[in-house]
């Protein structure tokens, strides 16, 4: 199964909780390396460990387009 | 969220729905296209939900603002299909979430409200955050290689009735 996403990248926005929580974990488990996005790091943090080692974190509200580069770059 | 009729809403209500709602995957999605193009295609995934497509009372600001992340949708699909940038939404219904749950909780009749709402899905029962990524899981992927400006209910039946 990990093989259907495999050598994708993927960026989740609000993936610290709900929704955004559930996809980063699904695209995680089908083998995309996932960016985790939100505004609240503990909450990123605890999905990141939950994912593992090819989960990176940034902190941010994409609602402002100053935080986007953080996001793309 | 943001509850009440056109009357009911502020501006800064209206602007902060806007903002986290459209604005937010308006400004990500322009910020990756180079990304995407120089990687020879990607896929964009939108979350805007069942109130995207149909109104309902007292979402003056939300349903507005979903309604404009199904269109962003067809019209990023319409002008990037060519560069292999697929552009895609999820609608989900009520997918019981902190965010939603807190609605419930702080309505007057939680109980009530909570029936309510399983009431309006013929599957018998609100939605999980895990109901909505298997769909993010297929457009995420090559199986959906053909599939662009599409936009899907994920509601438990609830836009069948």
């Amino acid at each position: 199964m990990a093989s259907r996403l495999q050598g994708k990248v993927a960026i989740v926005t609000g993936a610290g909780s709900g929704i955004g929580r559930a996809c980063a974990l699904a695209l995680a488990h089908h083998g995309a390396k996932v960016t985790l996005v939100g505004r609240r790091l503990d909450r990123l943090d605890g999905v990141a460990r939950e994912i593992g080692e090819s989960a990176l974190v940034v902190e941010g509200d994409v609602s402002k387009n100053s935080q986007i580069d953080r996001v793309s770059c | 969220m943001h509850i009440g009729s056109a009357e009911q809403i502020t501006e800064t209500q209206w602007d902060e729905t806007f903002n986290v709602n459209v604005r937010a995957l308006w400004l990500l999605s322009r910020a990756t296209l180079p990304q995407m193009r120089k990687a020879g295609g990607g896929s964009i995934i939108n979350m805007a939900s069942v109130l995207g497509i149909n109104g309902a009372r007292n979402r003056a600001s939300y349903a507005p603002s979903k309604g404009a992340v199904v269109l962003l949708t067809k019209c990023m699909a319409a002008d990037h299909g060519h560069e292999n940038i697929r552009v895609n939404a999820i609608c989900p219904s009520f997918v019981e979430t902190d965010l939603t749950a807190a609605v419930v909780r702080n309505s007057p009749n939680p109980e009530k409200v909570r029936a309510e709402r399983i009431a309006v899905h013929p599957i018998g029962r609100l939605g999980e955050p895990k109901d909505v990524a298997g769909l993010a899981v297929y457009l995420a992927s090559d199986e959906s290689s053909w599939v662009t400006g599409a936009v899907f209910p994920v509601d438990g039946g609830y836009l069948a009735v």
